[in-house]
Parts: C-alpha cells; structure tokens; sequence
C-alpha cells in the first residue's frame, strides 16, 4: 500500500507543489501545505472511488488546504499588525525564494486581493493554461461561473496596474 | 443603439482578450518563485517519511456488481439446461440421429463461450478496479 502511495507521491508532488505556492506565495507554507495535502489523501484513501483522475483529487485536496490556510492567515493578519503594513510586493521582494522583478510581485499582490474563486481560476488558467473543464472538475464550479470569475479577475488586475502606472 | 446580447457577449470576450494580452505582455506568464537547491530531489522521501508516521487508511474494498457475482453461475446454469433439452431431444427422437462429432463441436463452442464470458469479466477492469488494484499494492 505504501508502494503505490509512493509513487503517486513521486509523480504529482511537484506540480501541487507548484499550484499551491501561486496561492500561498512564500515556499515554507506551500511546504507544510503539500505535506498537509498527501497526509489528508492518505487518511482519506477509502474516500477515492477513481470518479476523476488522481491529480484532480490531489489538487482539490490542495487547493482547498491552501485557500483554507489564506483564510487563517487573513483572520491573523486583522488580530495583527506585523507584516500587514508592508505589502505583498515588498514582502516578495524580500523573499528570498521570490525571482521576479518589482512588476511580477505587483502581479501577485493584485492577484492576493482577489477573492477565493476569482484567485484560484486565475492562477490555473493564467500560469498552467489549464481548461475551464478540468478546473471545474477541481473545484466543483460550473464552467460558465469559471468564465466570469476568470474574466473579472483580469479585468480587476489590469485596473490595477492602470491604477499603479 | 440596442445592443444584441450577442454582441454584448462578443464584445466582453473582446474586451477580456485585450486585457488578458495586456497583462501577457506587461508582466507575462514566468513563474517568479523558486525553491531551494535540491527541493524536489528529496521531496518525495521527505513526504514519505511524514505519510508514514500516519495511521494507515482503510483498506478500501471494492463491491462486485451482483451480475458480476451470479454471472457464472447463470451461465452455467443455462449451458446445463440446453444440454439437458438437446439430451432429451436426442434420446426421444429415434428418427433424428446426430453426428457425435457435432455434438462435441458443439460443446466445445459453449464451453469456449463461457470461458471467453469469464475472461471478458477480468479483462473488462474499470477505473475504479485499476486505482483500488494501485491502492492495494
């Protein structure tokens, strides 16, 4: 049983890893949350019946840890002032597992304004280029919900680089 | 002018597409994370490693279908009951021979049908059947 765990392990850890990093932004908590990801899938092995592939349960897994993670740190960051002040784009900047330029932060903190739905269609559609399809099959959406929220998404992301210009 | 909602759509989706080239071209779609050396060379062992120190899930069990569980045995049954009513047949009807090696040709038609019923049955795995085969390694 291990042994076929394994090698599910082997072969999606780096691409969830990928989608829960575009959510959650700093390397050490899409760590705990790809950990957290393949502990609740190993739990919850029963509960897979091969409706949908294995990556698209994994990824529900993990989108819906991550998003939940986004919703902890936002209640803590209203209890705290520490980091709120500086910004997602300086926090990045800071970082140093962050690669990009000052405009490519700018993206992710226009990006960790959105709300849950608006954040997640966005980030798979505009990085992975993934269909509407398997992304509504990820996260339960109706496709033409996915539409609208994709097409807000962008369209509040370039108002707020007009705004920035 | 009135719009038709046609055009209304044609035009959001224009509106979407100039604004998505806007950003692809501004920005672009580089992935601007990165992780630290040798990540996901020791990823796989190191979530191993945590999966482990966990308590094993059930052991999910997949249910047959009960035409799969009586299917045999239906097949069976009706192989025994056209034997019988041609052996029936045969025995009350001096007038009709029947050439024997028929009858073996015969029967080895319906036994090659049944056991072709039987390997149809392990060759027609569904998905569920392949992931509960991987879980269960």
């Amino acid at each position: 049983m291990h042994q076929g765990f394994e090698i599910m392990v082997r072969q999606y850890s780096e691409q969830l890893y990928w989608r829960i990093r575009r959510i959650v932004l700093t390397h050490e908590d899409a760590n705990d949350i790809l950990q957290n990801t393949f502990i609740k899938a190993w739990t919850h092995l029963n509960e897979f019946h091969g409706e949908s592939s294995l990556l698209t349960w994994l990824s529900r897994i993990a989108i819906n840890e991550s998003l939940d993670f986004i919703r902890r740190e936002k209640k803590h960051a209203m209890a705290s002032t520490d980091d709120a002040d500086m910004g997602v784009a300086n926090q990045l900047m800071a970082d140093e597992y962050f690669d990009g330029d000052a405009v490519e932060a700018e993206l992710q903190e226009a990006i960790a304004q959105l709300p849950d739905v608006q954040r997640t269609v966005f980030t798979l559609r505009y990085y992975d280029e993934m269909k509407y399809s398997e992304i509504s099959r990820i996260t339960g959406t109706t496709e033409g919900a996915l539409k609208a929220s994709y097409h807000i998404a962008v369209k509040k992301i370039s108002e707020f680089f007009h705004r920035h210009d | 002018m009135i719009y038709s909602r046609q055009e209304d759509n044609r035009y959001n989706k224009d509106m979407m597409i100039e604004e998505e080239k806007f950003l692809k071209e501004q920005i672009g779609t580089k992935n601007p994370f990165k992780v630290p050396e040798g990540y996901f060379d020791h990823l796989a062992d190191t979530l191993m490693e945590r999966v482990k120190e966990q308590p094993l899930a059930p052991i999910c069990t997949i249910e047959m279908p009960f035409y799969r569980k009586t299917h045999f045995w239906f097949s069976a049954a009706a192989v025994a009951l056209v034997l019988g009513v041609s052996g029936l047949f045969y025995l009350n009807n001096d007038a009709t021979t029947i050439d024997e090696s028929e009858l073996i040709a015969s029967q080895e038609s319906v036994s090659g049908d049944m056991y072709f019923d039987e390997a149809a049955d392990y060759v027609m795995l569904d998905n569920t059947d392949i992931y509960a085969c991987l879980m269960n390694e």
